[in-house]
């Protein structure tokens, strides 16, 4: 049983003046030499999966879904640096969705935040690539943290990230975020294997036909692009963070754990949804240090 | 100089002019390995069946580039370190290989099938696929892995 909980609150001031901090603000000219291919799909759980066999999407319990689609992005973006860009990483666990939300809330902000919940996509860009990220199953000076709960949530979303793990956090961000406002930036961007949170106020039926979303409705909520595919139709895979909450007909080629956690948006809804201009391409993250070596001769003989 | 010396001169040089200068005698480099222990031996039992069908040249490059690993490895002191984790170390293998193998005798991945699984296998269970540091222990493995590598080159097992 799922909860349609949102907590997408926009501040286009906030999210402006975080563009203002960078040099390169939009995906056209920052990556203005990233290609489209039309005839190549994607799918970037593939390298999600790769590194994490047993990942399955998490529900949020309160208003965080900001937190959700940025954290991940960021475990997203880690995998694709160790098995497409071959860095020298190591996974270091799922990104904990409570620091990516506190950082957003509060940190960012300067203030504590006694408002109810949800945050914006410029305040998570902000917070992952100015504070850094938080991850599951790491020990923080004998702090572990095992699962996602609301309370967390709730709690960092108000006080902040406690200061004693903001230098775990510091070693741990995205190195950039760029703004993203339509399909074909947003497709060029996942076709480079850089995911794309996006914050908008569409909304979706709950029933996917094989695998596709049927737009319908107001959501203000944040999810997470993640796939592209040219057939049928153009369309991005739009990753949710109410568990496996889609009912309906399933895309059988992508992997069970994403069969029902998010589905197929066509590409003119996408566009719609990016146009709000508070949606981010995300590159480079800062990841661990390998615990184990792939092989001893790196494939040469 | 007496004219039968002169002779004697341009006959010498009119042979050599006809029949050139003798060849040169070289001698044929050979590899000094130690014979790796019985159990050493062993475990490099697959890669040993694989060189075996190899090419003369290769196994000879075989044995040349595992052994000269092996020996720059034992040239660690307590004083001179470079190679301080097992990061480090696959590295090396990795150039090593890449330079010599690859792009020197440029030979393919698939050339010998099975031998880069075979000598994985070998440094995975001789040393494990672990991050971590280099010890005395680890460095005398490492050694001993390579020269049992380079004896299978060698042709000697």
């Amino acid at each position: 049983m799922f909860l349609p909980l949102m907590g997408y609150t926009p501040n286009p001031q906030g999210t402006e003046a975080f563009l203002r901090t960078l040099v390169h603000p939009t995906l056209a000219t920052a990556g203005p030499n990233l290609a489209l291919d039309e005839t190549r799909d994607v799918f970037l759980g593939h390298a999600l999966l790769a590194v994490d066999p047993t990942w399955k999407r998490g529900a949020q319990q309160i208003g965080s879904c900001v937190g959700h689609a940025w954290a991940g992005a960021a475990t997203m973006l880690s995998a694709l640096d160790i098995t497409i860009r071959n860095e020298p990483e190591g996974y270091g666990g799922r990104v904990l969705e409570a620091s990516v939300y506190g950082f957003a809330r509060v940190e960012v902000q300067g203030k504590k935040n006694l408002g109810g919940d949800g945050s914006y996509g410029g305040a998570a860009a902000r917070g992952v690539t100015l504070f850094g990220t938080l991850h599951y199953g790491q020990d923080y000076g004998g702090k572990v943290f095992t699962e996602s709960t609301g309370r967390l949530e709730s709690d960092w979303g108000r006080n902040g990230v406690p200061d004693e793990l903001e230098p775990y956090a510091a070693q741990h961000k995205v190195a950039s975020a760029v703004l993203v406002t339509d399909f074909e930036s947003a497709a060029a961007a996942i076709q480079n294997a850089y995911p794309v949170p996006v914050c908008s106020g569409q909304g979706f039926s709950m029933t996917m036909r094989e695998g596709a979303l049927s737009p319908m409705g107001h959501w203000s909520h944040a999810m997470l692009f993640c796939g592209l595919r040219w057939k049928p139709e153009p369309a991005l895979y739009l990753l949710n963070s109410w568990g496996e909450c889609y009912g309906g007909s399933v895309d059988k080629t992508l992997p069970p754990a994403f069969q029902r956690s998010g589905g197929w948006c066509d590409a003119a809804t996408c566009t719609k949804m990016l146009s709000g201009e508070d949606s981010f391409a995300c590159s480079g993250y800062s990841g661990f240090a390998p615990r184990k070596l792939p092989n001893w001769l790196g494939g040469i003989i | 100089m007496t004219p039968t010396v002169r002779v004697a001169i341009a006959a010498g040089l009119m042979y050599f002019a006809v029949h050139g200068l003798p060849p040169a005698t070289l001698e044929t480099a050979t590899i000094e390995l130690e014979k790796p222990s019985a159990e050493m031996l062993q475990a490099v039992d697959d890669v040993q069946k694989i060189m075996r069908t190899a090419s003369p040249v290769d196994r000879t490059l075989w044995a040349e580039v595992w052994s000269k690993c092996g020996k720059i490895i034992s040239g660690e002191t307590t004083t001179q370190v470079i190679f301080t984790d097992t990061k480090s170390l696959r590295q090396f293998n990795v150039i090593a290989f890449q330079i010599a193998w690859k792009r020197l005798a440029d030979n393919s991945k698939d050339k010998y099938a099975g031998l880069g699984e075979a000598t994985e296998r070998v440094f995975a269970e001789a040393i494990g696929l672990e991050v971590r540091p280099v010890t005395p222990e680890m460095r005398k493995k490492f050694i001993d892995t390579c020269n049992a590598l380079a004896w299978c080159g060698a042709g000697r097992g």
